[in-house]
């Protein structure tokens, strides 16, 4: 009974991450509609700045995980800036396959900069070890991960629906034109919405190398799983993505340890079933 | 003699192959108001669309106070003081109407407050989303949202389309008020004609998109035949 908590912890843990990779992600798919592939590779330029500064250069760990944020929202605007801006209007197979191309791009150039090998991270101690809850042994850094998740569910949800910047977001989104006649830059507008989204990718990349480590191919990894919780959380919704992170963290993690031998498929099966049985996402609206 | 408000200069504007409207010329002064009448497919949406900047014309050019808007940017004609109501509202549906007003709202004598005072149903709504109003609040709504953006000109493409008779009057009263208000210049397409002459003081008959006939209200709204030829009214029409 207790190791099944242990692994619910787990997978709680585990979906956490995926939530802080994937709420970026549902700003600039879900609620722009930029089907934005190049997210696991921001996520990426986040993990090797977080991952270099402090093992390289020695900084502190929340300095760095704030510069790779930092980092990954300029390398996400300038790719906006030069290339992607053009394909809003596009279809999303060529968006797909413009941003696909910078995924590989980033491999081999993550590849030929830092090497091909695995990135370890180092937290500091106050992060490190476990922490003892009566009978449960709580490991500090994912309780780190549980709370910064929860802090940026919460500031996404406020910005997005209850400030002006979100709701001029809301307006093009809806209608691009009506919205430049009310004195809006849409373009400009769009342009810091895709680096905020681009800054959450590198922030959730750094946070998650602890747990899931870092190497060249980091975006191809987990791009599917970020792509699924996104679309079966519903497009749009920042709380289906929270959804959805949960449901696969979880499932993903009991489903490995119950049944190790289809455990990788478990996930890709239920994401199949639930768009089957609602194309919209779980929160989602069909548009 | 001062320069116009907004001056349109041998303008031709299209959408793909076609050239819908052909060498306009107009003028409108600071505080001045026209009513564009015509039948449907005359071009005077496209006319509103180009104003707004939604159109690149394909010839001539377009001055507003003073500068040259020819090639500007809608959010910048909005910014310059274009304010645009267009055709069907276009209200946003994931947006409460306090947010339609707040993303919109530039300084001016145009306050959200103020827009409140003019339509008090909105202040009722104002938690409410743009897909839970009635046409006659999206009306409310749209030319709320325009009038925050404290525009020196307003266009108003028909705004009374749809809306219950007893509405129409409520929205056309406050429309009346509006541009008696604030020296606001204002371009308006309305089915009613005898509304828009009453409204305006020059008026112009477009007709596949050239300008058939130009000159006050009254003088319009007294030729009968012109009325009847081409905007498609046989009962008489009273202007102000």
């Amino acid at each position: 009974m207790l190791g099944l908590v242990n692994i619910l912890i787990g997978g709680i843990a585990y979906g956490f991450v995926l939530f802080l990779m994937a709420g970026g992600l549902s700003i600039t798919l879900g609620l722009m509609g930029f089907a934005n592939m190049a997210h696991a590779a921001l996520a990426m330029v986040g993990g090797y700045t977080a991952a270099l500064l402090i093992g390289k250069a020695g900084w502190p760990f929340l300095a760095a995980l704030a510069m790779a944020g930092v980092t990954a929202a300029l390398v996400g605007a300038v790719l906006e800036r030069t290339l992607f801006r053009r394909l809003y209007q596009a279809s999303e197979l060529e968006q797909v396959l413009l941003t696909i191309g910078v995924v590989y791009v980033a491999i081999a150039a993550a590849t030929y900069l830092v090497g091909p090998e695995q990135m370890a991270i180092t937290v500091p101690a106050w992060l490190d070890g476990n922490l003892r809850l009566g009978p449960i042994d709580l490991n500090r850094y994912r309780l780190f991960l549980i709370g910064s998740g929860v802090a940026l569910l919460l500031s996404l949800v406020h910005l997005i629906e209850h400030t002006t910047f979100g709701a001029k977001i809301r307006a093009a989104v809806f209608n691009r034109r009506m919205t430049a006649s009310c004195g809006i830059d849409v373009d400009k507008l769009y342009a810091l919405a895709f680096a905020l989204g681009s800054a959450l990718a590198g922030l959730g990349g750094a946070l998650s190398i602890k747990l899931l480590g870092l190497d060249p191919n980091f975006p191809i990894k987990f791009l599917t799983e970020l792509l699924i919780v996104v679309s079966v959380g519903g497009l749009g919704s920042l709380r289906g993505t929270f959804l959805a992170a949960m449901l696969f963290g979880i499932i993903d993690v009991v489903g490995k340890y119950l049944l190790p031998e289809i455990g990788a498929f478990i996930i890709y099966a239920t994401a199949l079933a639930l768009l089957t049985v609602r194309p919209q996402g779980l929160v989602g609206r069909l548009r | 003699m001062t320069e116009p408000l907004l001056q349109i200069d041998k303008f031709d504007v299209g959408y793909g192959d076609g050239i819908v409207i052909h060498d306009l010329q107009l003028g409108i002064a600071s505080g001045g108001s026209l009513a564009v009448l015509g039948r449907n497919g005359a071009g005077k949406s496209t006319l509103m669309l180009a104003i707004a900047g939604h159109l690149v014309p394909r010839a001539g050019r377009m001055r507003f106070d003073g500068k040259d808007i020819t090639t500007a940017p809608p959010h910048r004609r909005c910014r310059a003081g274009i304010g645009w109501v267009p055709q069907g509202r276009e209200v946003f549906a994931p947006l409460s109407v306090e947010e339609h007003l707040r993303i919109a709202a530039a300084p001016g004598v145009w306050t959200i407050d103020r827009v409140y005072d003019l339509f008090p149903r909105l202040k009722e709504r104002r938690g409410n989303f743009g897909n839970q109003l009635s046409g006659g609040e999206q009306q409310m709504l749209a030319i709320g949202r325009a009038l925050v953006t404290n525009p020196r000109l307003l266009l108003l493409d028909e705004p009374l389309e749809g809306l219950a008779p007893v509405v129409a009057q409520d929205v056309a009263r406050c429309i009346g008020e509006i541009t008696q208000a604030d020296n606001m210049a204002v371009v308006l397409i309305e089915q009613h004609a005898g509304f828009a002459l009453r409204l305006a003081q020059q008026a112009i008959i477009l007709e596949r998109g050239v300008a058939v006939r130009r000159g006050t209200s009254q003088a319009i709204a007294a030729d009968r035949d012109a009325l009847e030829q081409f905007v498609g009214i046989r009962k008489p029409v009273r202007a102000a």
